[in-house]
């Protein structure tokens, strides 16, 4: 069963509400900097309570760490607050591996059929991994049509 | 409790913690795990269990990085890069599932390979810890030269060698100055969140941000869902042909040996060497990619146990960066004077709990990477958005930056990303290149003005 992959697709507006890309990934601009803003007030907000609780309780050289314990655990707090405030921007949609896209492939890649022939007579065991993926019709002609 | 149980049980967290960081895309690891590596040391874990718990994590993420690699054609983190071109073959070939199963199962048996490889070879240079310990400075600047030289900005690159490695030591001797100690985990969280900082100063300024912007949201392709993903798990070594696991097992020895290069570096040398030998292209794509996902795993690992095992100190880009903490986290572990896994664990004792770690994490990640890669990626895609990413990386570097050096440490890796990352996206110098750079700098800038 595939899941509906489509998510919403949204505009850009102008100002601090635009769409950039950050790390390869659109991201809008005004999202980033609360998003942000959360982490940084859980991480060290977690942080700070580490170093007001943990003095009575641990020993004193433990309790940096502890504290920086909770300054992690303020951290995932806020990427799941953040992933449930500010939905990702992305379109999904699932790839059509046909045969069209497939020979696309080998054109763009200059691929010669009879060269690929001609080293698949002397490699069984390729040969075999390309037939079990329905794959040897590609690059081996004289193996006719895929089943 | 038992050493053994903790380190076990932190080797299960470990796993499923860089499993699941491993899932998402661009998470570079110096910035993930530095920090969780430092927690579980302060935190007061026995140093054998730390061990177990950080080769797991390696072993998981290195494991994990490889499906948004295969499925959609962007790389999992870091060292994923090198493998797009291929992984994105085979995925338009419609074969998806073979290039993730050839990549985890050579990382699996790379790994494995590379771990009584490094143990042996750290015994052999442990008789040559001076020539290191003086060599490393020039080692690491013909390193940052070449490794700048085939960056993306080539000569630009190259020229800013210099004039970064001065930057980094005038911030450093800034920070010492008010500090009264040198900062070490503020840099290379600088060097490693640049890239996002300096995007997002880009998007902030209106002159900068023209060609970042975007109208529409990127789309995703995700590869289809294909019979072979649930159920049936295959054997690692049965998913690769003879040549490719013998070409592993050389490729892991080859990388184990040149430990002082940077992983991304030794990957696309060795995927490029084995590739440009393979001819055919279902073949070249899938033994080219094994390799290089092997390599991934057998540079983490020798990176890191040669120069804990044989010196005790961080002579490798991994134990400047990722590893780091195993040398280094005061006030716990510290490489001078020397008082880390170094004197703390015996050989075999590296031996036991790395294999421990190792085979947790291959008995857990294996399996649930094969059954669950797609379900996983496509319920990251749709609810965790990139903004929760970011955030959270920031949030981590800043926190940790503060833990090293309040709010100096703050400026610092502000400071180094900002410059660093603007050389990284606008001249192509890599991170790479700037960790290489980072780690020559004090021998390079003694060079020249002592």
């Amino acid at each position: 069963m595939v899941p509906n992959l489509r998510t919403v697709q949204s505009e850009s507006s102008p100002g601090a509400g635009q769409l950039v890309e950050v790390l390869g990934d659109t991201v809008r601009l005004s999202h980033v900097v609360y998003a942000v803003v959360i982490s940084l007030v859980l991480s060290f907000g977690g942080y700070w309570i580490g170093l007001q609780v943990f003095p009575g309780i641990v020993s004193h050289t433990l309790v940096n760490s502890y504290s920086l314990l909770l300054a992690m655990i303020g951290c995932i707090i806020g990427v799941v607050m953040n992933a449930k405030l500010f939905k990702p921007k992305r379109v999904l949609s699932e790839s059509e591996s046909n045969p069209d896209e497939q020979m696309e492939l080998l054109e763009e890649l200059q691929v010669d059929p009879a060269e690929e022939s001609r080293l698949l007579e002397n490699d069984p065991v390729t040969k075999n991994e390309l037939e079990s993926l329905n794959l040897l019709h590609l690059f081996n002609p004289k193996a006719g049509e895929p089943s | 409790m038992s050493t053994i149980l903790i380190a076990l049980i932190l080797g299960v967290v470990g796993c499923i913690l860089f499993s699941l960081i491993g899932l998402v895309s661009g998470t570079d690891e110096t910035a993930v795990m530095v920090p969780f590596t430092l927690l579980v040391i302060l935190l007061g874990a026995p140093p054998a269990a730390v061990f177990t718990f950080f080769m797991s994590a390696v072993l998981s993420k290195h494991i994990t990085h490889a499906v948004p690699t295969a499925l959609m054609g962007i790389p999992g983190d870091t060292l994923a890069v090198p493998l797009i071109d291929h992984a994105t073959i085979l995925r338009r070939l419609g074969v998806p599932h073979i290039a993730l199963r050839k990549m985890i199962s050579a990382g699996i048996l790379a790994a494995f390979f590379a771990l009584p490889v490094s143990l042996i070879f750290a015994h052999f240079l442990s008789r040559f810890a001076h020539f290191f310990e003086t060599a490393a400075g020039p080692i690491f600047t013909i390193a940052a030269f070449v490794i700048a030289y085939f960056s993306k900005g080539r000569w630009a690159s190259v020229i800013m060698i210099l004039p970064f490695a001065f930057f980094l030591h005038a911030v450093g001797d800034a920070g010492f100055s008010i500090l009264h100690k040198h900062l070490s985990i503020a840099f290379f969280l600088g060097i490693a969140v640049g890239p996002i900082v300096a995007d997002l100063l880009t998007s902030f300024s209106p002159s900068g941000r023209a060609h970042l912007l975007r109208k529409k949201e990127r789309e995703y392709t995700v590869a289809p869902d294909v019979k072979s993903w649930s159920g049936y798990f295959p054997n690692p070594l049965r998913a690769l042909t003879g040549p490719q696991k013998i070409l592993t097992f050389i490729t892991a020895f080859i990388s184990s040996l040149t430990f002082t290069l940077s992983p991304v570096g030794m990957t696309s040398l060795l995927g490029e060497a084995v590739g440009s030998r393979t001819r055919g292209l279902y073949k070249k794509s899938t033994t080219s990619l094994a390799v290089m996902n092997g390599v991934t795993e057998s540079t983490y690992i020798a990176e890191t146990i040669i120069p804990l095992v044989a010196f005790g100190l961080p002579l490798s880009p991994m134990a400047l960066g990722p590893a780091a903490p195993l040398f280094n986290a005061p006030p716990v572990f510290s490489s001078s004077p020397m008082h880390n896994l170094h004197n703390l664990l015996t050989p075999w004792q590296f031996f036991w709990f790395g294999l421990l770690g190792l085979a947790v994490a291959a008995v857990i990640v294996y399996p649930f990477t094969m059954k669950y890669a797609r379900r996983a990626t496509i319920f990251i895609m749709k609810n965790i958005s990139q903004e929760a990413i970011i955030a959270m990386f920031i949030g981590l570097a800043s926190v940790l930056a503060y833990y090293e050096g309040h709010l100096t440490g703050v400026l610092v890796t502000l400071a180094v990303a900002t410059f660093g990352g603007l050389l990284n996206r606008i001249l192509g110098v890599g991170s790479g290149v700037q960790f290489m750079i980072f780690y020559g700098s004090t021998w390079m800038m003694t060079q020249l003005f002592s």
